[in-house]
């Protein structure tokens, strides 16, 4: 079997076992087992390894915020503050944990288990961040774009707040596996201080996931959001899957999925290709619609198969399936409008098969092996007797595994049709795009060639109904794509995932009109209705107005109440603490002993001193 | 069906390059609108007649570039010009299809071994390794 492509959910369950395993080595600690100096200093160059990497994640994620106009800032969301203040937190706790610029970004050898688990989970967040990083790419002028389809739900605000709050949940999980560590008794100047470092650090991660938390208690973020972030692959072409039993159902089900996700990462490519490219050609097009057509009908076929096998149990299942039917069948005429439609064209690049038109040829072979009876069915193959409903699913458990490939298998004819609609449009706007012409004389200046040919450059109704029904089968795919992830989500099939990642994609795509619409938003109270902190009251009070400081007020504030908050929980509330109003704000002395370390204003330390006992 | 047993006997007869390519065009064309009048009589779904007709029609487009085609009156594309003949069965439409693209790799691969251009040539032999491609989906679906 073909190992699947790995996953950002892969990374950070590593990253999460790793650090449950350091807390769990470090909890079997007695405080008298630590190694000075070894352990304190190990556990420090580790978490500031950690907390180094995590920062960069919050760091990507408030790159994107720097670069909107304050205005909008200021009327944003709570996630977006939480966003913010989770990276200063961050960044606090990596400037607590260093001892010289240099250091910051070497843990040298480890010996202490701990230490090495901690490192461990950083390994593999920097990969996991690549992952993500691996679907963007930066033009010359800077700005941020897209390498694939994965790239716009990442950029959507459910997966950033599912990022977002993975990332602090780690941090408290490393700052859990350093308490220990933290509480040790050591002596010497050395190991004191780093013993200190790491306690405040230790208490910045728990501020950043108390921000989190807070966001989270205001706008419940959509756990889609997570679920879609842990199911992003890494963006390469995955691996092609060859059965090693042609006859084994699992097996085919693997080749149509693994195919479909190949088809799915080279339309992309294919999408996105120059409009003077010579990739974009006549034949690839042809070979694409003929073969989503055959695939089309694979799914249509595939899809009744699978409502009768479960009509007698689940009928509602059966009726989903009858209609994801309906809509491979309706895909399938409108492929077939399209590829008549590319039979009357050509274009100026011809014989060029890309590397979608193949993947789309591969994706029809092995539907049909899946659909059909015949062990050796090919396209090539006349019309033959289906595979039995109890072949197909011998037991209802093997149900997701076949709505799994047919799901898979639409949403790559989808953004197969997709590419076929990009490239003609380009080429139609390059003048690419040929018709047969009455002359075989007439000479054409195509690409700065001349070329004596009896064709000429389409336009007019030719290019009109070209595009039109380049449309109609996108269109159509798209419909039946958008069934079979309504019978994944319902069967539990894996591929669900990619149902709802096209939905936070679209959400995303009309983000543009939301930014719209609270653009106009003016500087006032919060718009979550909470008043002002005290500190933030301040700082509005002297006048300042730079976006930056306010949000940093802001959750200077907010740290200090939920601060306030969980100590009131942990030892009882023998005197509820009055925040808000007040300019000077109550706070534990370690959390102001941590601002200070981070380098706090003295300004804003001013307002924030250790509450007098009862 | 006649269309396409009409262009088999005129590519069977076609002598020279120029005649050869003129009924070669025919006969990708008339393939390509017997194939789509089959899927449009609302017959049996026929994957490999599918795959034949992006075959053709690249076969068709590698003749239009021969610069020994000759001019006909209309060789602008016939859409819908031509009334779609009764659609035969799936058998008999393979078997037409198979033995007209196997007449025409032959004839395609004769008359480019003459050519004189390189141009000529090349058009001859791609759509003659087009008319395999159609011929091999075709043969195939009647074993």
């Amino acid at each position: 079997m073909t190992a699947p492509p790995a996953t950002f959910g892969d990374f950070l369950s590593a990253a999460h076992d790793e650090l449950a395993t350091a807390a769990a080595v470090s909890s079997s600690f007695t405080l008298s087992k630590v190694t000075p100096g070894r352990d304190v200093d190990e556990h420090r160059r580790a978490l500031a390894h950690l907390v180094q990497v995590l920062s960069a994640y919050t760091g990507d994620l408030t790159e994107v915020l720097r670069k909107l106009p304050s205005e909008y800032l200021t009327g944003t969301t709570a996630w977006h503050q939480a966003v913010m203040q989770a990276h200063d937190a961050l960044t606090s706790a990596g400037s607590a944990l260093a001892v010289s610029d240099g250091e910051r970004t070497e843990t040298g050898s480890l010996s202490s288990p701990a230490a090495q688990h901690l490192s461990a989970a950083a390994m593999s967040l920097t990969a996991g961040r690549d992952l993500l990083q691996g679907h963007f790419a930066t033009s010359a002028s800077g700005a941020r774009l897209c390498r694939s389809r994965w790239a716009v739900a990442i950029a959507s605000p459910e997966v950033t707040s599912g990022l977002l709050a993975e990332i602090t949940s780690l941090g408290r999980q490393a700052a859990e596996a350093c308490e220990t560590v933290a509480a040790s008794v050591t002596t010497g100047n050395a190991r004191a201080r780093a013993q200190h470092q790491v306690g405040v650090a230790c208490e910045w991660l728990r501020l950043a996931q108390a921000r989190v938390r807070t966001a989270s208690q205001r706008a419940p973020a959509a756990s889609r959001g997570r679920e879609v972030l842990a199911a992003i692959p890494v963006n390469v072409l995955p691996s092609p899957h060859v059965p090693q039993d042609a006859e084994a159902i699992d097996e085919l089900c693997q080749a149509v999925t693994t195919t479909a996700q190949r088809a799915r990462h080279v339309a992309w490519d294919a999408a996105n290709t120059d409009h003077r490219s010579a990739a974009i050609s006549v034949t690839s097009w042809r070979q694409i619609a003929a073969a989503c057509m055959v695939t089309s009908h694979n799914c249509y076929v595939l899809c009744q198969t699978l409502a009768d096998r479960v009509a007698e149990h689940d009928p509602g299942l059966a009726e989903d399936l009858a209609r994801a039917a309906d809509q491979a069948s309706l895909a399938r005429e409108e492929w077939l409008d399209n590829a008549r439609e590319f039979g009357e064209v050509t274009t100026d690049v011809r014989d060029h098969i890309s590397p979608a038109a193949l993947e789309a040829g591969e994706l029809a072979h092995w539907t049909g092996k899946l659909a059909y009876a015949d062990p050796d069915w090919t396209p090539a193959r006349p019309p033959s007797g289906l595979r039995p409903p109890a072949s197909l699913a011998p037991e209802a458990t093997d149900v997701p595994r076949v709505v799994d490939a047919i799901h898979e298998a639409s949403r790559a004819c989808a953004s197969l049709a997709v590419a076929n609609l990009e490239q003609a449009s380009k080429a139609v706007q390059a003048d690419r795009v040929l018709i047969h012409a009455g002359s075989r004389t007439a000479r054409y200046n195509i690409g700065g060639r001349t070329i004596r040919m009896p064709v000429q450059p389409a336009s007019g109704p030719y290019v009109t109904s070209l595009l039109a029904c380049c449309r109609d089968a996108s269109e159509a795919a798209g419909r039946t794509a958008e069934a079979g992830g309504e019978i994944a989500a319902r069967t539990g099939a894996p591929s669900a995932v990619l149902a709802a990642a096209k939905a936070l994609a679209r959400q995303q795509s009309e983000l543009p009109h939301r930014k719209q619409a609270t653009a106009g938003a003016t500087a006032g109270p919060r718009i979550d209705g909470q008043p002002f902190g005290p500190i933030e009251t301040k700082l509005r009070d002297c006048g300042v107005t730079d976006t930056r400081l306010l949000w940093r007020a802001s959750s200077l504030d907010q740290a200090g109440q939920q601060v306030i908050h969980d100590a009131s929980t942990e030892h009882g509330s023998q005197r509820q603490p009055h925040v808000g109003a007040a300019s000077r704000i109550p706070h534990p002395a370690g959390a102001v002993s941590a601002l200070r370390s981070a380098g706090a204003d003295r300004r804003i330390l001013a307002h924030v001193e250790p509450e007098a006992g009862p | 069906m006649t269309s396409v047993t009409d262009t088999q006997r005129r590519v069977d007869n076609a002598s020279g390059l120029a005649k050869v390519l003129d009924a070669a065009y025919d006969a990708f064309e008339d393939m390509l609108t017997a194939i789509y009048g089959y899927h449009d009589s609302g017959g049996p779904f026929y994957p490999a007649l599918i795959m034949a007709a992006a075959s053709a029609a690249n076969g068709r487009d590698a003749v239009a570039f021969a610069p020994s085609l000759l001019p006909p009156p209309s060789r602008t594309l016939q859409t819908a010009a031509v009334p779609a003949p009764d659609p035969p069965g799936w058998q008999d439409l393979g078997a037409s299809i198979a033995s007209l693209s196997s007449s025409l790799s032959t004839r395609l691969r004769d008359v480019a071994a003459a050519a004189e251009t390189a141009e000529d040539r090349r058009a001859c032999l791609d759509a003659a390794r087009y008319a395999e491609e159609v011929h091999g989906l075709a043969a195939a679906s009647l074993q």
